[in-house]
């Protein structure tokens, strides 16, 4: 060390600088050098990993075939996976559990079954994406037996996590989960609503009791209501009608309106008319367009003059939905009129017909 | 005169010393932060199987925006591999810009066109309308033929008969992967503020492609494509990977975007009167967003490719790299107030002033610096010093970096399968370092001469078309 200590001391500014420049250089080098090596050894330790997979998946693929076909083959396939190959087995049912339903599926989770309890205390693991992993695969392969473990997931610090929770268990077609799903809708406030009442939509006719309450709830923050509204819709639940006509009857959320007159055009009864038709004059463009849908669902005849006069809304997408209500309250020959006149909107009656095969 | 030339020539070498320096750290550090991004990101889609959840419920319906203008060889692969997406409910709208080949009528043969009537949803400014037309063939698929006013121009006609929520903002030329849509959606579906989201572009010259689909990646044969493609990957993986990660995405490219389609026409739309309509919109949606206090996100999502033809020959690659200067320059100047204003956020305070500085005047310095420095070794000036730095920093640093992108390639998506690309890949990112980094450099800086004289127009960029094989080539 003192050596080198007498060697930087002797030397000038210039040299020195000249020193640090070399000795930059040659560690850029270095770096570069090493930048790929590991690019060649995260090449080759993905071949050696790709390799192993495509072993094992080789070993099981032809007996897992003939389980799904056969459950007295089941035993078989327990026997060819290795004592540390269970979570590889493990993620290779996953793989397949994507693709099949009913009792394909539920071969799957019995295969599978023996193998999960390792996951378990992964679901509270420090990092995130091995806790998303963990309930991923419980929700896919361990239900019911591990729902505990999947709703507490429902409450992880990372939405993601949740996310993957909620999805699981509303695939489950039970009402049980239904109600912790719901109130902890909020903690995916940025989710697209879409894709919310979709996935709350997956719970099937067996959730849309809770669907219903926390849409006519009026303590719920709209954006939920909405959410559950549409969820509603996408199933669609028959017995929502005097809910939805409720909402639209009082509610003044452009968001919460849209949906509740999007469920009332598909499960609503012509008795809900009088409140669709106020909204028909909403200054939002959005709302007056989806009532305008749901009074060609549920209007009468003395509603026509209202549809045609909305195909000269300013709005294009309220004209569309006008013409498409008429359409759906049996217009059809008026469609046709309009679209061979000269009216400003005959454009919009043509597409509408070319829309239904006219 | 000549002491006052030296003393010039040595101020210009320390100011481009100093330009490599910022402009390398810039690199480095966007390196550093996707190197922590992609890592990040892999392992999420490992732990969530996000792509069965969206193609099964929730995901939006989305308009395919393709403009196409002499697109003859290639119009109708493009559409048909379009055909072929993984998307629960898509549309397309091919978008026929007065082409002056036979792009309308392959178009109208290979998938039985005929007129159909539709109303415009907004009103974008674009030039007129000849006609709609939609396949009989496949319901999904109409084209707007209209008078020829350019790309931008093509892209209104497009938003304006658009009615789905969001628009994907594509080339003619471009082969989107089949499941790019559910993966370059993801943002929308995560973050409601979502309003743009771009995926990577990949070159496809070399690759083996089959009914619209690349089914075995190769490097191309030619040097010129495969520098292009040690760019593409420095600059998606390294450069829009990082810039994501500070939040502050600047650029989506016009070959493959997802926009909001109401925000882009409440921003306007597409500037016509700019060659970097893509850099363009996304500068002007930032400045929307922020001025109008919208809450709002632009992402790039790193795994969902768009394939695109690259130029071979230099002459289209030196039009193409001019062109690209320039819409660099014209949105950078129309947009100044953004530079350095805080009112902007990390876009106006970090993302801009590199654009700004590094890379819209980095021609202009660095084509200096070359002179400068060449004239300091011809007089036997050269401080060697200084020389070891300007090696340092303009070589050596950037082999590392162009290594550490073929780095996060293999880290992330490692589409190159043989070993041996990846050798080729390491070697051309000390080969780019003498030729073909001047000639880009050149090709810039005539972009950016011609941008301050007011030169518009894209110049023509000749297609080749891709290399297909038959179903029965296989094993080709």
């Amino acid at each position: 060390m003192p050596d080198l200590a007498t060697f930087v001391a002797a030397l000038s500014v210039r040299d020195g600088a000249l020193w640090v420049l070399a000795l930059s250089v040659a560690a850029l080098v270095a770096l570069s050098l090493l930048f790929a090596m590991y690019t060649m050894l995260l090449r080759a330790g993905h071949e050696i990993r790709e390799a192993r997979w495509r072993r094992l998946t080789a070993r099981w693929q032809e007996p897992l075939l003939q389980a799904l076909m056969d459950p007295d083959a089941e035993a078989e396939i327990h026997r060819l996976v290795g004592p540390r190959e269970r979570l590889h087995f493990v993620q290779f049912a996953l793989e397949y559990a994507r693709r099949v339903i009913g009792a394909e599926r539920e071969t799957l989770q019995r295969l599978a079954r023996p193998y999960l309890a390792p996951l378990v205390p992964r679901t509270i693991h420090r990092h995130q994406e091995v806790r998303t992993r963990a309930v991923q695969t419980l929700g896919a392969l361990g239900l019911p037996e591990h729902a505990d473990a999947v709703t507490a997931a429902l409450d992880d610090p990372s939405p993601l996590v949740a996310m993957v929770a909620a999805t699981a268990l509303a695939r489950q077609d039970d009402a049980r989960y239904a109600d912790p799903i719901l109130r902890r809708l909020y903690r995916f406030d940025t989710w697209s609503p879409n894709f919310l009442a979709s996935m709350l939509a997956g719970m099937g006719p067996d959730g849309a009791e809770a669907l219903r309450e926390v849409m006519a709830d009026p303590t719920e923050p709209a954006r939920v209501r909405a959410i559950a509204a549409r969820a509603l819709a996408e199933l669609p639940d028959l017995q929502a009608g005097p809910a939805a006509a409720a909402v639209v009857e009082i509610e003044e959320d452009p968001d919460l309106l849209a949906s509740a007159l999007r469920l009332l055009t598909q499960v609503g009864f012509p008795q809900h008319a009088r409140y669709i038709r106020v909204r028909c004059a909403s200054p939002d463009a959005a709302v007056r367009s989806t009532a305008l849908r749901a009074l060609g669902a549920l209007g009468q005849e003395d509603d026509m003059p209202r549809l045609i006069g909305a195909m000269s809304d300013p709005s294009p997408w309220v004209a569309i939905s006008a013409a498409r209500g008429i359409h759906d309250a049996g217009g059809e020959q008026l469609l046709r009129d309009l679209a061979d006149s000269e009216h400003p909107r005959a454009v919009v009656a043509r597409q509408v017909l070319a829309e239904h095969g006219s | 005169m000549s002491e006052v030339f030296w003393t010039v020539v040595d101020v210009l070498n320390w100011v481009v010393l100093i330009y490599f320096v910022l402009l390398n750290g810039v690199y480095l550090s966007t390196s550093l932060f996707a190197f922590g991004a992609l890592r990040r990101y892999a392992n999420r889609m490992k732990s969530l199987d996000l792509d069965t959840l969206i193609a099964s419920a929730g995901a939006p319906p989305i308009t395919l925006v393709a403009p196409a203008f002499n697109e003859e060889p290639t119009c109708v692969e493009s559409v048909r591999s379009l055909l072929s997406l993984e998307y629960p409910e898509y549309e397309i709208i091919v978008v026929n810009d007065g082409s002056n080949d036979e792009t309308l009528a392959r178009l109208t043969e290979a998938f039985n066109l005929y007129p159909a009537a539709r109303l415009p949803m907004a009103s974008l400014p674009a030039q007129p309308v000849r006609q709609l037309l939609r396949s009989r063939r496949y319901r999904n698929l109409w084209v707007v033929d209209k008078e020829n006013g350019g790309k931008a121009d093509a892209l209104n006609a497009g938003i304006n008969f658009c009615r789905t929520p969001l628009f994907c903002a594509m080339d003619a030329d471009s082969l989107l992967e089949p499941d790019a849509l559910i993966r370059v959606v993801r943002p929308f579906l995560e973050d409601a503020r979502t309003v743009a989201a771009g995926g990577i572009l990949r070159i496809a010259n070399g690759c083996v492609i089959k009914q619209g689909r690349v089914v075995d990646v190769r490097l191309p044969k030619s040097l010129l494509a495969r520098f292009q493609v040690l760019e593409y990957l420095r600059a998606f993986l390294s450069g829009r990977m990082g810039w994501d990660a500070l939040d502050a995405t600047l650029v989506i490219s016009g070959a493959f975007g997802v926009f909001h389609r109401q925000t882009v026409v409440d921003a306007g739309g597409y500037a016509s009167d700019t060659v970097g309509e893509d850099m363009e919109l996304v500068v002007r949606i930032h400045r929307h967003c922020r001025e109008k206090e919208i809450p709002y996100r632009i992402h790039f999502v790193p795994d969902p490719v768009a394939w695109t033809e690259c130029p071979e020959s230099m002459r289209v690659l030196g039009r193409q790299r001019d062109r690209w200067q320039r819409g660099l320059f014209q949105s950078l100047t129309r947009h100044r107030v953004m530079l350095l204003n805080r009112r902007y956020g990390r876009a106006g305070l970090l993302a801009f002033p590199y654009f700004y500085f590094l890379e819209m005047w980095g021609p202009v310095i660095e084509a200096a610096g070359y002179v400068a420095f060449a004239a300091a070794i011809i007089a036997g000036r050269a401080d060697p010093l200084f020389v070891a730095a300007f090696l340092m920093v303009a070589v050596v640093l950037g082999v590392s970096l162009s290594i550490s992108a073929v780095a996060l390639e293999e880290l992330s998506f490692r589409r190159y399968p043989r070993a041996s690309d990846l050798i080729r890949l390491f070697i051309l990112g000390v080969a780019e370092n003498f030729g073909y980094r001047q000639a880009s450099t050149f090709w810039r800086l005539k972009g950016t001469i011609s941008a301050l004289r007011g030169v518009e127009g894209w110049g023509a960029m000749t297609r080749t078309g891709f290399t297909l094989v038959d179903d029965d080539d296989d094993d080709r």
